[in-house]
């Protein structure tokens, strides 16, 4: 959450600046080499995430010329105050997706986007400043972690209650156009339908991980981190960018390369391969309706 | 849920499992006897992923997809995902004679399944 970003933040910051806190208004060898390490990290920073798949924070400057880290939608694993975090909240898992509740549960969420949405975290920002620049939130980094023995439970870290500001929006995205229906920005609808009752209790299978079976794409972070990174695959798919397109029957299948990573591979063999990362999306649509969409 | 047997990974999307699917049952069928259970039953063969659906064990027959909000059965129009249709376990693929189609590897414990 945004505790831990914050304190990822500033301990950050001291580290590159010293205990004083103020690193750059002298001229001194080590403020030099403080700079000098800032600008190495600032150039390998990019590389890195690049070669790596990490998403190591960018650095910038703010408004008084101080070199800050920069926001970002990173799931630095080795966070250590989101693994604190991790285990503040295990209670939700999302049974529903396994249940036959699962339209209900879109029911429920539809009739009130500002509360009780499992897996919602009513975050509070306009529609595209959320789709544009994602918040994570700790909980990513603990389901990528499921590497190293944390179960694959979702968990939502999140307050039920907390008004939104996308009071109109499912998961701070998707537009209810009336009947379970739910559009997105670039167009892709959500509606009922698949063994859950609704494709967005489909997707929800892919929010964790599940190990009983033989290979399962899991996104990483919540639906709502999901569901950007599906709109922005379909963006992409739409421009032909670094996808491969195949029609059968009325149904389209896309896998997109995302060029980053986007969750990782789960199942079995996922666990056999230390979960290794995925960067594709795999799209299945249905003219513009979404019928499945997983990592791989 | 996931399909208990499946035989083969779905050849359309790359991530679905091709689960024996038994259809045509009468609900709660528990308690009805075992050999009228399967008196109108019929197997499909469905990806539990993007619902391709063969009617034969065999992923290289041709395949239909079920309409993506009302999906039903290409069989006996039944709900795909209604109370007449489910998973298959052993007995129903017997049931079916598709047994030697199932791939092991693929086989689902519902215990043991998570999401
Ligand atoms: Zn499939
Ligand atoms: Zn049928």
């Amino acid at each position: 959450m945004s505790d831990s970003e914050n304190q990822q933040s500033s301990g950050f910051q001291s580290s590159g600046s010293g205990r004083g806190k103020k690193p750059f208004g002298r001229r001194s060898a080590g403020g030099i080499a403080i700079v000098v390490l800032l600008a190495a990290y600032g150039f390998a920073q990019p590389k890195l995430n690049e070669r790596f798949g990490w998403n190591l924070p960018g650095l910038k400057q703010d408004r008084g010329g101080q070199v800050v880290v920069e926001k970002s939608d990173h799931r630095n694993a080795s966070d250590k105050s989101s693994e604190n975090t991790k285990s503040t909240d295990l209670k939700y898992q999302p049974k529903s997706s396994q249940s036959t509740s699962g339209s209900s549960s879109v029911d429920k969420q539809s009739g009130n986007s500002a509360s009780s949405r499992p897996g919602d975290s009513a975050k509070a920002s306009g529609p595209l400043a959320s789709r544009m620049s994602p918040k994570k939130s700790s909980a990513d980094t603990s389901k990528n972690n499921s590497t190293r023995g944390s179960p694959p439970a979702k968990q939502s870290a999140k307050p039920s209650n907390t008004p939104s500001a996308d009071n109109d929006l499912l998961y701070g995205l998707l537009r209810d156009t009336g009947n379970k229906r739910y559009v997105s920005p670039s167009g892709l609808m959500y509606t009922p339908g698949s063994a859950e009752g609704h494709r967005l209790e489909h997707l929800r299978r892919h929010i964790v991980d599940n190990k009983s079976r033989p290979v399962h794409g899991v996104f990483d972070g919540e639906m709502e981190d999901a569901l950007k990174v599906i709109d922005m695959a379909y963006e992409r798919a739409k421009k032909n960018q670094k996808t491969t397109k195949s029609v059968d029957k009325g149904m389209t299948v896309y896998t997109v390369d995302m060029g980053k990573r986007i969750g990782f591979v789960g199942g079995q063999k996922g666990q056999r391969n230390r979960n290794q990362m995925a960067r594709r999306v795999k799209l299945v649509l249905s003219g513009n309706r979404v019928i499945t969409a997983f990592p791989l | 849920m996931s399909p208990k047997h499946s035989i083969d990974f779905c050849p359309i999307c790359g991530g679905g499992l091709c689960g024996v699917r038994i259809c045509g049952i009468q609900p709660q069928s528990e308690n009805v006897a075992v050999q009228n259970q399967y008196d109108t039953a019929h197997g499909l063969i469905v990806c539990d992923e993007c619902e391709a659906i063969w009617l034969e064990p065999d992923v290289s027959t041709d395949h239909v997809y079920p309409d993506c909000e009302n999906a039903a059965c290409p069989i006996c129009n039944a709900s795909l995902w209604g109370e007449n249709s489910r998973w298959a376990n052993a007995d129903d693929i017997e049931a079916l004679g598709w047994t030697a189609a199932i791939n092991h590897d693929l086989d689902i414990n519902p215990d043991q399944e998570i999401a």
